[in-house]
């Protein structure tokens, strides 16, 4: 058993810096906006994430299906997942919200760590996608494989609107894919010279980009806002005016008191840019990172890069969940402010 | 110097400086929680997801220097 592991490993590691050599492409290009594809304003990360969606109500319902009374297999880890997060929610939370919070944080939690982990694809999946003459950089047209119609197609795309989805490598990638444009051959661009084209990916993982982890944290802020009105009613917007210690504590630290209010009102919004920037750049720093170490070193060496990417997805996820309790939780309960 | 030469040498100051001040603090933040661990090896839990949670705090800020690096060379 041992020996068949080890062998795996070392073919594995031939294959991946093998075909580094056997199959050289250049580096894919790295857009920090998301590109729309073929279909009016959806992006890609947009068609990523209805697709993750779909995988994730997929599981769902595949699971609730076959349930049994002692868990096995996919069910165990579902529980697994489910019970500590239920476990997490209802020792931070006031024990009345806790059952309302629980299904919006974990879904945040779950859809994030898909949709951090599809990261992580991104080397692969990024090659594929729909080809455009490029007015400036982009790569020649020979390495492009699998152009539908070859190259001729897009001389006469050049002229009117008509661009052509085409799987093709734009990263140097081993494994399964490299074996297809092998057997495919080289042949299929080498015909026209000289002309560059630009490949939009089909695919990219939703949380690099900057409009979905915005609209997540503009979510939690605004649950924030909703679930303290809720508890408390209007008076929870006294947290940010206050001018009770006007009257109590004499007009000095009333006015401190005042502006103390006033900051945490700022700092409501900093919340915002704070958690869509941290998720956005961490997981788009990690795409950043896959796409530049697999153009630089062999293969080989990207495992160790992968291996950050799962943590940091994990962490991400996590973090984004636990910060959106917390802040629910703080909106919920009661400060012993007149108690002093 | 040209423009390119700036904008590169822009996005290298903005990481590297902006990565000081978030290594310092997650090295004392780890510096804390292990304290608290030897102290009391019982609540290693405890400590180690709060401790998580600070580490991601400060990484965000080295994260936003990141960020504003990687738009200097790519959008700009």
């Amino acid at each position: 058993m041992k020996e068949k592991i080890i062998i795996g490993v070392v073919l594995a590691l031939v294959v991946i810096i093998g075909g580094n050599f056997v199959l050289p492409v250049p580096r894919g290009a790295i857009e920090v906006a998301a590109e729309p594809i073929g279909l009016g304003p959806v992006t890609n990360a947009m068609f990523t994430s209805f697709l993750l969606s779909l995988v994730i109500i997929g599981l769902a319902a595949f699971v609730s299906s076959g349930l049994k009374e002692v868990p096995t297999g996919l069910q165990n880890v579902v529980e697994m997942v489910i019970e500590a997060l239920d476990g997490l929610i209802n020792s931070i939370a006031p024990k009345k919200w806790a059952p309302t919070f629980f299904p919006i944080l974990a879904t945040i939690f779950i859809y994030l760590l898909f949709c951090n982990w599809f990261s992580l694809l991104t080397p692969l999946l990024g090659s594929f996608g729909i080809v455009h003459p490029a007015e400036h950089g982009g790569i020649p047209i020979e390495k492009v494989y699998f152009l539908k119609g070859g190259p001729e197609s897009l001389h006469h795309a050049e002229g009117e609107q008509a661009t052509k989805a085409a799987p093709s490598e734009g990263e140097p990638k081993a494994g399964e894919d490299t074996h297809e444009a092998v057997v495919a051959g080289h042949e299929a661009g080498a015909k026209e010279t000289g002309m560059k084209v630009m490949i939009v990916p089909l695919f990219r993982a939703p949380s690099s980009d900057l409009n979905l982890t915005f609209a997540l944290a503009l979510i939690s802020v605004v649950l924030t806002q909703v679930f303290g009105v809720w508890e408390r009613g209007i008076g929870y917007f006294g947290n940010f005016i206050r001018l009770g210690g006007f009257a109590k504590k004499g007009p000095m630290m009333g006015g401190i008191d005042f502006f103390v209010g006033l900051l945490e009102g700022v700092s409501e919004f900093a919340k915002i840019i704070s958690f869509s920037f941290r998720l956005f750049g961490n997981i788009f720093a990690g795409e950043v990172v896959l796409i530049v170490i697999s153009s630089l070193v062999s293969l080989g060496l990207i495992l160790v890069f992968f291996g950050l990417e799962i943590f940091v997805g994990v962490i991400q996820a996590f973090v984004f969940f636990i910060l959106s309790l917390v802040f629910f939780s703080m909106a919920t309960q009661h400060h012993g402010e007149e108690h002093h | 110097m040209s423009p390119e030469a700036l904008k590169l040498l822009a996005a290298g100051l903005a990481m590297g400086l902006g990565a000081l001040g978030p290594g310092i603090g997650i090295g004392i933040l780890a510096m804390g929680a292990l304290q608290a661990i030897g102290r009391n090896p019982d609540a290693q839990g405890q400590i180690q997801t709060n401790m998580f949670i600070a580490i991601a705090f400060t990484e965000a800020v080295a994260i936003y220097a990141l960020v504003v690096a990687l738009i200097l060379l790519f959008v700009i």
